[in-house]
């Protein structure tokens, strides 16, 4: 059927354009790339049947995350199931260092920023990720985690925090601050 | 006046929406104002640019591109989609058809085909991966149809009552929220002879109420479909609708749907 052909070009040109966001972003959900792989599949095939009734095509990729995420939250979360109260122990306003952010993070590879992020729980990892990484809205933020608004924030918040802590402890671990003494000498 | 401490804990859930300008335009001023009098929260604040700019200026990098094989992958379960649409279709016409020949009604043909295919597919798909699945994905283990009435309370935008369907021999599970189309909706476990049934219970506004083959009961319809192999029975109550799935002849279903209706 003509229609039907037509629906699926669309549909091949929109998922062309944003798979490297999916296929990312379901990679940073698993965290291993059989699962990333399962994942993505499942969520086009979703997004497929659906397709038809999305309306405007502009936002056809915060759409195909939102499938995604909600993919991921529904039926891969369970192999990693972590408990259901997320740990977050409080850091009451602690400064964690005495340099700026900035000069300390730069110094990061890739990889110990990757092998960071993959460590935050994953409601947090996921309102990171899309904020930063494939930079979605809150509202599309919120629609993707089913949550309210005030949920992303602090999610993103508390996310990015725990983050930031994780990356200065990479840090020292890896003598990015002692090393930075050094160069001051 | 509001106490510092009370406005840190204010501000500490709006740092983020400050820092990406998605706070209203109101309350700008006052987070701006408390930022600059309070060092512990300007530190957050701080830590908290520090990891969004790192993330945004190593967006490339970070993000991994998709394998070649993965588009051949997609594309071929997307062929298999569109052959089994069409084989379901085809059931359809012929469904459609006779019921037209019966009843004569036109609007019948538009209501057939107006996307009852996705409450099936979905549902028969979340019967496989949970029930299916030996640890079962639950989030909530009970046999008790009160407490997990109670556990839906918060989680979903419907009130759920949890049938007891002990009536028909079928024990209770558990349930967990799920994702069907655009909604959050209850999955409910239940377990008889060692066979799991699925019954999703979710808001029918806006979903389309499969019709064809069904059967009335107390002024309650329940339409009876297979798909994947698995038998569905479908009805309505008060503004939900529910599915049941399991691979039990459509007879059984249909008694289960019964005993719902009545419990």
């Amino acid at each position: 059927m003509a229609g039907r052909r037509a629906l699926r070009e669309r549909f091949t040109a929109q998922l062309r354009q944003h798979l490297d966001a999916l296929y990312s972003t379901a990679l940073r959900l698993t965290r291993n790339p059989h699962d990333a792989e399962d994942l993505l599949q499942d969520a086009c095939l979703r997004a497929y049947r659906s397709f038809g009734q999305l309306e405007d095509p502009a936002r056809c990729r915060g759409w195909l995350l939102r499938i995604l995420t909600r993919t991921f939250f529904n039926a891969y979360r369970q192999r990693q199931r972590a408990p259901e109260a997320l740990p977050y122990e409080e850091e009451v306003h602690q400064v964690l260092g005495d340099s700026p952010e900035t000069a300390v993070f730069g110094r990061l590879l890739d990889d110990e920023i990757s092998g960071a992020l993959e460590q935050l729980p994953e409601e947090f990892r996921a309102a990171v990720i899309l904020a930063d990484l494939e930079g979605l809205s809150y509202q599309e933020i919120a629609k993707a985690l089913g949550c309210p608004l005030g949920t992303v924030r602090s999610r993103l918040s508390r996310g990015r925090r725990m983050l930031a802590r994780l990356l200065w402890a990479t840090a020292r671990e890896r003598g990015y601050l002692q090393e930075r003494r050094d160069d001051e000498k | 006046m509001m106490k510092s401490d009370a406005m840190c804990r204010i501000v500490e859930e709006q740092i983020s929406a400050y820092i990406d300008g998605e706070l209203p335009a109101s309350e700008i001023a006052e987070v701006q104002h408390h930022l600059e009098s309070c060092p512990a929260c300007r530190s957050l604040a701080e830590q908290e640019r520090g990891a969004r700019t790192l993330l945004r200026a190593r967006r490339n990098t970070l993000r991994a591109p998709a394998p070649e094989a993965i588009w051949q992958r997609v594309q071929e379960g997307l062929d298999q989609a569109e052959a089994q649409r069409r084989r379901h279709r085809r059931w359809f016409a012929v469904a459609a058809s006779l019921a037209l020949l019966a009843i004569g009604v036109g609007a019948f043909y538009s209501s057939v085909f107006s996307r009852p295919w996705e409450v099936i597919a979905e549902t028969v798909d979340d019967h496989i991966r949970y029930a299916l699945n030996p640890g079962a994905g639950l989030d909530m283990s009970t046999s008790d149809p009160e407490s997990l009435s109670r556990w839906f309370q918060g989680r979903l935008d419907i009130g759920v009552k949890v049938p007891s369907l002990e009536r028909a021999g079928l024990q209770l599970r558990g349930g967990r929220v799920c994702y069907l189309l655009d909604r959050r909706i209850a999955y409910l476990m239940y377990e008889k002879e060692g066979r799991r049934y699925s019954l999703f219970v979710m808001d029918q506004s806006g979903v389309h109420f499969p019709r064809g083959k069904d059967l009335a009961l107390d002024g309650h319809r329940i339409y009876l479909s297979s798909y994947k192999g698995y038998n569905l029975a479908v009805w309505e109550a008060y503004g939900l609708l529910y599915s049941l799935v399991a691979d039990q002849p459509p007879e059984h279903l249909a008694q289960i749907a019964a005993a719902a209706l009545r419990s």
